[in-house]
């Protein structure tokens, strides 16, 4: 499976499997991890497949392992990913030799962008997952004090208008940036916006297609 | 620049010619019909600006020519599919200098965008921030239209987002970064 999809890679580690498992099946790797296989499967599916959807109902779903995940999907991306693109962002820019206003301009979209993801993800983070964890902690107790619907902004709509400004700010640079820059640094740098971009879509698509579906089970209290 | 103004009219000839005069460096050809001037006798290495009522450009290749429709009252932009530039002939002498300051500015004139006149209008109006409903008022044009406006510019340009859009204006001299608050929208 890592062979035919090595993007796959980061999402086990974010179950905090690690790599050498030998001959183990998916069963025993999730055992010893202790994972719900089924659950386990899902993630792989939604985050590999744009058009898989969940069959089965969420009824057994585990809450904390989803926000657990998803939490370590964040960090990843805080602590690791985005610096990494921002690195490569600042070498291209400087490597700009014109008299980068063109460059300043996208210098300051990048930025821009980075910045209201960030705080996106801190959103989920501090408001949205104690949110979920405190209506999953509810629905179990069986108690009678029900979640107001609407307590999540439209992830939907947010996700994509964060998909669409990575691939705009890749068009631009691709499309209209005029020259004067050094091509190797202009290319790792999308390179790395491109991976990234599709990254993010993917986990948008599980919080899309997992997450809020167990919302709405649960707001639904039952 | 090379300024070619081809209309059957002395007197818009006349009018246009008085009212761009005031820039230097123009070379002005007033002639009633293009087929006059041999063209092949043009230098290649100059803009060409060329103002017509006629369709299409009979240029040859190699010229950097922008052709500027020059439009009767009851025409309306909406029709023209090729060309970036008009002139309404009800245009005021303000509305031809800024036109040929938009023409000395403008960089890559002929090999970049496809976008029609409407459409860049529409795609400044954007970048400007403005909501779908204010520019379908400010233009006297229905949201409808306008919403069908920004979904063929963003076919064309690939760009979806309102910062990309402003960014995209930005870099083809469409708007200038003093017009916007850069806070703001990007």
């Amino acid at each position: 499976m890592i062979d035919e999809y090595p993007n796959l890679l980061p999402v086990l580690s974010r179950f905090g499997i690690e790599l050498g498992m030998g001959e183990r099946t998916i069963g025993q790797v999730c055992l010893k991890g202790g994972i719900n296989p089924d659950f386990f499967l899902s993630i792989l599916n939604a985050y590999n497949n744009p058009e898989y959807f969940h069959e089965g109902s969420f009824k057994d779903f585990p809450m904390e392992d989803l926000i657990r995940y998803l939490r370590e999907t964040h960090a990843f991306y805080l602590d690791y990913e985005i610096p990494r693109i921002e690195e490569l962002k600042d070498r291209f820019v400087s490597s700009s030799k014109a008299s980068g206003s063109n460059m300043e301009l996208i210098n300051r979209f990048f930025n821009r962008y980075v910045e209201q993801l960030i705080e996106h993800i801190k959103e989920e983070e501090d408001v949205v997952f104690p949110y979920l964890l405190k209506l999953h902690k509810n629905f179990l107790h069986k108690n009678s004090q029900l979640a107001e619907e609407g307590q999540i902004p439209n992830f939907n709509d947010i996700h994509k208008s964060f998909d669409e400004e990575l691939l705009d700010i890749k068009n631009l640079i691709i499309r209209y940036l005029p020259s004067g820059y050094d091509k190797n640094a202009c290319n790792t740098f999308l390179i790395a916006i491109h991976g990234f971009a599709k990254d993010l879509l993917d986990h948008a698509r599980i919080e899309d297609r997992i997450l809020i579906p167990m919302v709405k089970h649960l707001e639904g209290g039952r | 620049m090379i300024v070619i103004i081809e209309h059957p009219w002395d007197i818009i000839r006349l009018g246009i010619e008085a009212a761009i005069k005031k820039s230097n460096d123009l070379r002005i050809l007033s002639v009633s019909s293009i087929s006059s001037i041999s063209l092949e006798e043009l230098p290649k290495n100059k803009q060409i600006v060329y103002l017509s009522a006629a369709n299409g450009s009979n240029f040859p290749e190699g010229f950097k020519v922008t052709k500027v429709y020059l439009l009767a009252n009851n025409e309306d932009p909406d029709s023209l599919r090729d060309s970036k530039y008009y002139l309404s002939l009800s245009a005021s002498s303000l509305d031809i200098e800024t036109l040929f300051i938009r023409l000395s500015n403008a960089k890559h004139e002929l090999t970049d965008s496809t976008l029609t006149v409407r459409e860049i209008e529409i795609l400044e109006q954007v970048a400007l921030g403005l909501s779908n409903k204010e520019i379908a008022d400010k233009l006297f044009i229905s949201s409808h239209t306008v919403i069908t406006h920004r979904k063929n510019i963003t076919e064309k340009l690939g760009i979806k987002s309102i910062s990309g859009l402003t960014v995209y204006a930005i870099l083809n001299n469409i708007l200038d970064a003093s017009q916007i608050n850069l806070e703001d929208l990007i």
